[in-house]
């Protein structure tokens, strides 16, 4: 179909942009993980019957509401940047939230509005950007159980560790009580 | 081999000549050679396919003993073999169909594989439709690069995999067109394909891929106006029709020509739908404006896909006679004008029904004409589900519904019979 050479130039540029995309990808996540500020976000129980899909646990967060000043004009397509602070008990909390980027200074989050109510309160519904950590398949029906008694068990707390970055957010792990998921599994087996 | 008795059998009638029953041996031996090689290249193809998908296996089984940076190389590793593995196709193999077919295969899902893994290392949400299109765009120069149809074929299924899940089932809907985008990539591919070998088997692996993926996503341009998607649909099954009556794809084995299968099938089944009063009644109830109409993606498409089907009619009959006219050429010209009428009377489910027994009518004509007893079948069957569709709609009596059945299957014996007894007496 092509000459030797431009199939040659053209398999190079090839390769080159997939390892462009790969490796961008790669860098920009690790550069999250290595340079972003951890905090540690509270799981909320789910339906014990199905927490997981297919390989990974389905995560859902206690954090799922914040208030929107008036002055901001809001539909489902808008991005919405919340900023995301500490609490007395070292956990992640909202601060405020807004449809424009905050100052750099301050750690944020982009998520997706999923539900705003028409009239009344400014209270709106949000989704954070992560919602799942991978694991094992062979070992998942184990995680699942420690996962869903974790759940339930109001001494202790269960909540993903996030490394945030520039309104990004990359789970990093999971833990129950002071004790990774991963952890426990292999301490049980 | 079989052929040898019938050589035989030839030879003792003195049908053939000695010479002539060794040109014959010869040839058929000729054909069994090139065999082992077609098998060669399926069996590279397949194994190809297996070995990327057993390399995801291994590593997924061990994946959590491993820290952040194996993870990491372990995701790049397949892309890079695969890489390399067309590198070295390219440079010794280039000639070999199975190499440049197996290699390009291994790296596609090599690609997938590696964004996938990098997805799962650090734990990212799930949103297969962009996965999809990263993967899809990433593959693109694969198919032009290896020279590769199976690489075609595969990406024609993953757009149509994007297309479907960001137009039917993503919520909130978001547009699929990059799918038509990603179409168009390919099609050079397709169109060199068909010109080089048109009488191949990936030609006619992309005969039946393409148009499927067309006919499964061009559903996702419907919204608000979806009305119009019947146009859409009656212009593509049009558009299928005339590709598979042109020239070149004529008078070949009908399965071997999809698009007239497509073409007929679908016109016919879209005016059963259609020959029923309840899309006419909600047409009438729409409160649609003009520039609703006209302004919409459903809009565009009919016009861009309407305007395709009639060049093809024109370029099928040009100084052609009338008569020449097959009988699922011009039902989606036809179809529009009623479609117009629809909006304001309720007349047209009468012109549809009407069409669509003049085109069984047409289509059993056609069958007699050409003496192919399924083309004959194919426009009493489309007559058969006319009169059933009927049969559950209107308030006839069981008597009278019973007779137009017994009508309808007297007509199915007596145009066989007919057909049948005139071959005899041509033999």
């Amino acid at each position: 179909m092509f000459n030797k050479s431009i199939l040659w130039i053209a398999f190079i540029i090839m390769v080159a942009i997939q390892w462009a995309i790969a490796t961008g990808s790669i860098y920009s996540h690790e550069r999250i993980l290595k340079t972003g500020t951890a905090f540690k976000f509270k799981i909320q129980p789910l339906d014990p019957n199905d927490p997981f899909r297919g390989k990974y646990i389905s995560l859902r967060f206690a954090l799922n509401t914040v208030s929107l000043s008036n002055t901001d004009r809001i539909n489902s397509m808008n991005p919405v940047y919340v900023t995301i602070e500490k609490d007395n008990d070292g956990f992640a909390k909202f601060g405020s939230a807004s449809t424009k980027t905050p100052a750099s200074t301050q750690d944020y989050l982009q998520v997706s509005l999923t539900y705003m109510p028409d009239t009344g309160t400014r209270d709106a519904q949000v989704e954070l950007p992560f919602d799942r950590f991978y694991m094992d398949e062979y070992k998942a029906p184990s995680a699942e159980k420690i996962y869903t008694q974790a759940l339930l068990d109001t001494t202790k707390t269960t909540y993903a560790l996030v490394y945030i970055k520039s309104g990004e957010g990359l789970i990093k792990n999971v833990f129950i009580g002071d004790t990774s998921i991963v952890d426990l599994l292999k301490s049980q087996h | 081999m079989s052929i040898q008795s019938d050589i035989q059998e030839l030879l003792e009638s003195n049908i053939i000549t000695q010479e002539t029953a060794a040109r014959v041996v010869a040839y058929y031996e000729s054909k069994k050679k090139a065999a082992p090689n077609r098998l060669f290249i399926v069996f590279a193809i397949l194994g190809a396919i297996l070995v990327g998908l057993g390399i995801i296996l291994i590593l997924a089984h061990n994946w959590d003993n491993l820290s952040r940076f194996t993870k990491t190389i372990f995701a790049l590793l397949p892309m890079l073999a695969g890489q390399a593995v067309c590198g070295f196709t390219l440079f010794k193999m280039r000639q070999s169909m199975a190499w440049r077919e197996g290699s390009a295969v291994f790296l596609f899902f090599a690609v997938g594989a590696c964004i996938a893994l990098i997805s799962q290392i650090y734990h990212l949400p799930g949103d297969i439709g962009s996965f999809m299109l990263t993967w899809m765009l990433l593959c693109l120069p694969l198919i032009y690069v290896m020279n590769s149809s199976v690489a075609s074929m595969l990406y024609v299924i993953g757009i149509s995999y994007y297309a479907v899940y960001t137009g039917y089932f993503n919520y909130p809907h978001v547009e699929s067109y990059w799918y038509w985008v990603l179409l168009a990539g390919m099609l050079p591919h397709y169109y060199y394909l068909y010109k080089t070998k048109p009488h191949g088997n990936m030609v006619l692996l992309h005969h039946w891929l393409v148009p499927i993926s067309l006919l499964i996503c061009m559903g996702t341009i419907g919204g608000k106006m979806s009305e119009l998607i019947f146009i859409i649909y009656i212009s593509l099954f049009g558009l299928y029709y005339l590709i598979g009556i042109s020239k070149p794809m004529d008078g070949k084995n009908i399965l071997l020509n999809p698009y007239k299968i497509f073409g007929a099938v679908g016109t016919v089944i879209i005016l059963l739908m259609l020959s029923f009063d309840w899309f006419w009644q909600d047409l009438r109830l729409s409160n649609h404006t003009m520039n609703d109409w006209f302004m919409s993606p459903e809009c565009i498409a009919a016009a861009i896909i309407t305007i395709l089907a009639c060049y093809l009619f024109y370029l099928n009959y040009k100084g052609k006679s009338w008569k020449d006219l097959r009988p699922f050429a011009p039902v989606f010209l036809i179809f529009i004008p009623i479609f117009l009428l629809g909006l304001v009377s309720s007349v047209a489910v009468i012109f549809i029904n009407v069409l669509l027994f003049i085109v069984g009518i047409a289509t059993i004509k056609e069958g007699a004409r050409q003496n192919h007893l399924g083309i004959l079948n194919f426009g009493l069957l489309i007559i058969a589900a006319l009169v059933a569709c009927r049969f559950f709609d209107t308030d006839l009596s069981f008597v009278l519904r019973g007779g137009l059945f017994v009508l309808v299957g007297i007509g199915f014996f007596a145009a066989n019979y007919w057909l049948l007894k005139r071959r005899k007496e041509h033999v």
